[in-house]
């Protein structure tokens, strides 16, 4: 060896000692009890997908138009405390699902008889959810559709639905990829946000008018997106406000929400901390949205778009392919953070990934808040091609965790891929990106299939290092999520009661998963020496009839209760929840709300903030743990929630 | 030493002097005032008769037989305080319908109404949560007062004792959703008294003040509708300019100006000056010849520059939130 090769030697050494000393030391979760298991096919809950098939004109990209449609909705649609699904069918003719939770952990698909299968005789089925909007004390269903008319199917409160579309007046003709009930104005009546991805018309060429955007039916080959990055020409999204006499009324420009970018997901939110749910909309090829609620300001509320510094509207450069925006306190501040899923694939280039947006408070931007994307430091950035992304506690060690599906269409062979054809048709300036005619065909090359879920689960801080950086483990494999199908929503869901959250996943065109979280199971048979996990659940019910005079307004909460914050203390640390279950691509979660305690047995208090605004405490030594609890507004006295012994 | 030397070296003692002056006091900056303005047209006027009056109305002397306006005014309270409320505040009123311009009598019709309706709240509170609707003498009153008496006369302290009155309200029903209208409110009536057709009515320091406090203690995560967003510097604007019109005048007391100079360091503060915040509560301190105003400067130089946003947000909201000590309570300015 030459003596000149040894100072460079020695940097290497001492780089490879410097890089391994600073490298974040993983976490050994081998002893840890979290693990999950598919028990879709023995629990009586398995669907797979049908996928919608439109006009043979666009055959050539068929495998990218019908990518979506795959969607699931979790609630106690019959009131029996046991959590059932409603899983969505895409291909014309199909029936959607109601998977009945019998108990034992078993299921019972009773969409006929419920009246709620037949949703795809017209147009294809995209996604669904649970919701009381007559505040009767039952959950209704609102299903949004491709080509068709949304269905607002009301409870009969005997087990069946009854279409209620015509009364309500919610039968939006568009392309709808994602919906979530909220309370935008607080008056204590749901009302329905419609996230829309294609525009309900085009010009037809052959008489220069607006035409029907029929993509069984088209008029034209120019259907798609603009750019990839600035398109503006999806569909409107709309609000509908609930007039409390059974119908609704569209407020979208009213309100200040009238973008058409290709949406396809909103989640909402109290970004701000100001009582009011903010909202944030994912669009695709385009920027997206951050809206804040001014209802502290101004009667009615409307939205404001929040522009960030450098002129991009949203909260700074989302890389222009949000397809999954879920809403949560993840590092403890007390505020709401947010998490997009994004495309990440490093074969392709493109390494963009998820974004982890977390909220502070800064006084120099609107509603005071100023987000920053942390996704790559505490490495919750890579979920691949992703699409449902939520964030929950799934190993109830009091730490937010985040579980992320992914995968776009899944070829023949993964190795032949349509990437490279697709950047071809985009970088050749003949193409115009909105012409299905210029898209090269797609047949059965591969798009990102076959991808892992990714399970971000929060590192706890070491007793000797309390202000660690938060930092998160990728583990989905490890606890046993091994399924490479191109997952879509994803509904979390207690479905055996047992205080570890669930999850049922809706797969595109492939067999849906249950996975059943085998956490406290597996606790409780491991060695006596390790203590028990623990945690506290709730289920809010509000009180429309109490609402407050505030001012010369009535603010009110639904009986659904969304936008409740509940503030647990436990030890001197507080954990928040928002109830803003229907946030998620393609899903809703439960309403009830699962807090993980660690190994804690106790805790201090438990602060509730109605939608009304009426704050409410309950003191620990009221509560039990390790069950759920049924608080209705206004009556402080907690009760254990109907079906809530496992 | 050379005297080309000493020159060198006097040079850059001088320009190291006005660096470090520079980085402890900021920029004091105050805009400019046109000459001719006068202390009536700054409403900084008669401040000594105001304080006279006020010390007269709370003396335990009987008033002067000549001064009836004291004897009245003594004899309203007089009624508050021995139970006869609604008569008491109807008195005032009547007081205040007399003698409009008179911001001691309109000050204390304001605080005497505040002390009733917050105490008839207190009493009342186990009752619901809902709508307490106060007794009729003090529902919405004085703002109802003072709406009624602007149909017959338009004096800018009419104006003024209603923008006040408002954020009165403003305390006493603090969700954000009464705040907000009522704030938004105030300053519409603020600038309509500072852009009066007379040139010099935006010199007017009550009005630039109150209206610089709205901006400055409105909470950050509000968000207003674009058409009524006021600048990030519009509470400082307001307070320098009150600032700058009181030193031109002349007038009032040193706690009159270190209170201005005090919220002028934090209307800074809020915008992240922090410079300039720090060199105007030293000001405040220099100035203040009470512990009370000096013990909230030290509590604000204590503050780290990271933390200051917050500190002030939370300081501002002990203090809307100290209704011992209303904010909206102008005596300050001529005792």
């Amino acid at each position: 060896m030459k003596l000149s090769l040894i100072p460079y030697l020695a940097m290497t050494i001492l780089l490879w000692a410097g890089s391994w000393y600073l490298k974040p030391h993983e976490v050994d979760f081998s002893q840890e009890a979290l693990r999950f298991s598919d028990v879709s096919r023995t629990s009586g809950c398995s669907n797979t997908h049908s996928k919608v098939s439109l006009s043979p004109q666009f055959d050539n990209i068929m495998p990218w138009l019908s990518s979506v449609g795959a969607a699931v909705c979790a609630g106690d649609f019959d009131n029996d405390g046991l959590i059932d699904f409603y899983v969505t069918n895409s291909g014309r003719n199909t029936s959607n699902r109601l998977f009945h939770n019998i108990g034992s952990g078993k299921f019972e698909d009773i969409a006929v008889k419920a009246g709620v299968a037949d949703c795809n005789r017209d147009g294809a089925s995209m996604d669904a959810i649970f919701f009381d909007y007559d505040n009767d004390g039952d959950e209704d269903l609102y299903v949004v559709k491709w080509g068709a008319p949304n269905i607002l199917f009301e409870n009969q409160g005997d087990g069946t639905f009854k279409d209620v579309t015509a009364r309500a007046g919610v039968g939006y003709w568009g392309y709808a990829n994602g919906v979530i009930a909220f309370d935008y104005d607080r008056d204590g009546l749901l009302d329905i946000l419609v996230a829309n991805y294609f525009p309900d018309s085009v010009v037809n060429p052959a008489t220069g008018r607006l035409a029907r955007n029929d993509l069984w039916n088209p008029v034209t080959s120019r259907i798609m997106h603009t750019t990839f990055t600035h398109a503006v020409n999806g569909g409107r999204n709309v609000l509908y406000k609930n007039m409390g006499n059974g119908t609704f009324k569209d407020v979208t420009l009213e309100v200040g929400l009238g973008h058409t970018g290709w949406s396809l997901d909103v989640g909402s939110g109290d970004l701000n901390n100001d009582g009011w749910p903010d909202l944030y909309v994912a669009n695709d090829f385009g920027a997206d949205e951050l809206y804040f609620n001014t209802g502290a300001s101004e009667f009615p509320p409307r939205f404001r778009i929040v522009i960030d510094p450098s002129g991009h509207p949203g909260i700074g450069n989302d890389w222009w392919k949000g397809m999954n925006v879920d809403i949560a306190d993840v590092d403890g501040n007390g505020r709401l953070d947010i998490y997009v899923t994004n495309i990440l694939a490093r074969r392709y280039k493109t390494d963009e990934g998820n974004m982890l947006w977390l909220n502070f408070p800064d006084q120099s931007m609107i509603g005071g808040c100023k987000f920053m994307n942390v996704s790559s430091q505490v490495r919750t950035n890579d979920g691949g091609w992703g699409w449902g992304g939520k964030f929950c506690d799934f190993n109830n060690d009091g730490l937010m965790d985040i579980f992320t599906v992914n995968g776009f269409t899944t070829g023949k062979d993964s190795t032949a891929t349509y990437w490279y054809q697709l950047q071809e048709m985009v970088t050749q300036t003949k193409n115009n990106a909105a012409d299905t005619k210029d898209w090269p065909v797609m047949g059965d090359r591969d798009l990102s299939g076959y991808e892992p879920s990714r399970l971000f689960l929060q590192v706890p801080q070491r007793a000797d290092n309390k202000t660690a950086p938060m930092t998160f483990v990728e583990r989905a494999t490890a606890c046993g999520i091994t399924d490479l199908y191109n997952g879509r929503g994803i509904a979390l869901a207690d479905y055996d009661n047992d205080g570890a959250v669930d999850m049922y996943i809706a797969n595109q065109g492939t067999p849906n998963c249950l996975y059943h979280n085998e956490l406290l199971t597996k606790s409780q048979t491991l060695s006596s020496d390790r203590p028990a996990i623990h945690w506290i659940g709730f289920f809010l019910v509000g009180e429309p009839s109490r609402a407050r005079r505030v001012g010369d307004r009535l603010l009110a909460s639904s009986r659904d209760a969304i936008g409740a914050r509940v503030e647990v203390w436990s030890h001197g640390v507080r954990q928040l929840r928002e109830l803003d279950y229907c946030d998620g691509f393609a899903s809703e979660s439960e309403r009830r709300i699962v807090v993980g305690l660690g190994n804690s047995t106790s805790i201090d208090r438990v602060e509730i903030t109605w939608p009304s605004g009426r704050k409410e405490q309950l003191q620990g030594s009221e509560l039990v743990i390790d069950q759920y609890h049924s608080i209705v507004e206004g009556n402080t006295t907690p009760h254990l929630a109907k079906g809530a012994q496992p | 030493m050379s005297s080309r030397l000493k020159l060198l070296a006097g040079a850059l003692v001088l320009v190291t002097l006005v660096a470090v002056a520079y980085y402890r006091a900021g920029v004091l900056n105050l805009p400019s005032v046109p000459g001719e303005i006068t202390a009536t047209d700054a409403g900084l006027n008669g401040l000594d008769g105001l304080k006279s009056f006020d010390e007269s109305i709370a003396s335990d002397h009987l008033a002067s037989e000549k001064n009836k306006l004291v004897d009245e005014t003594q004899a309203a309270i007089a009624e508050i305080r021995r139970g006869d409320e609604e008569s008491g505040i109807h008195h005032l009123q009547s007081l205040v319908q007399q003698e409009p311009a008179n911001l001691v009598l309109g000050n204390l019709l304001r605080m005497e109404t505040f002390l009733l309706s917050r105490h008839w709240l207190a009493a009342n509170a186990s009752q619901g949560e809902i709508a307490l609707n106060l007794p009729e003498y003090l529902d919405n009153q004085p703002t109802r007062f003072y709406r009624e008496l602007l149909k017959q006369r338009q004096d800018r302290e009419i104006k003024l004792q209603l923008a006040l009155s408002l954020v009165d309200h403003m305390l006493l029903f603090p969700a954000l959703e009464i705040k907000a209208p009522a704030s938004v409110e105030a300053v519409e009536i603020l600038s309509g008294i500072l852009k009066q057709p007379d040139v010099h009515a935006r010199y007017y320091v009550p009005a630039l003040y109150a209206r610089g406090l709205n901006y400055l203690y409105r909470p950050f995560n509000l968000v207003w509708p674009e058409r009524i967003a006021a600048a990030p510097d519009a509470a400082s604007n307001d307070i320098s300019l009150a600032v700058a019109v009181g030193q031109k005048i002349g007038a009032g007391s040193n706690t009159l100006k270190a209170e201005l100079s005090l919220s002028l360091g934090d209307a800074y503060a809020k915008e992240g000056k922090l410079n300039a915040a720090h060199s105007w509560w030293q000001l405040a301190n220099n100035l203040a010849h009470d512990d009370k105003i000096r013990s909230r400067v030290f509590t604000r130089l204590q503050w780290k520059d990271e933390d200051v946003a917050s500190n002030l947000e939370a300081t501002l909201q002990q203090q809307m939130d100290d209704i011992d000590h209303p904010l909206s309570d102008i005596r300050f300015m001529w005792q």
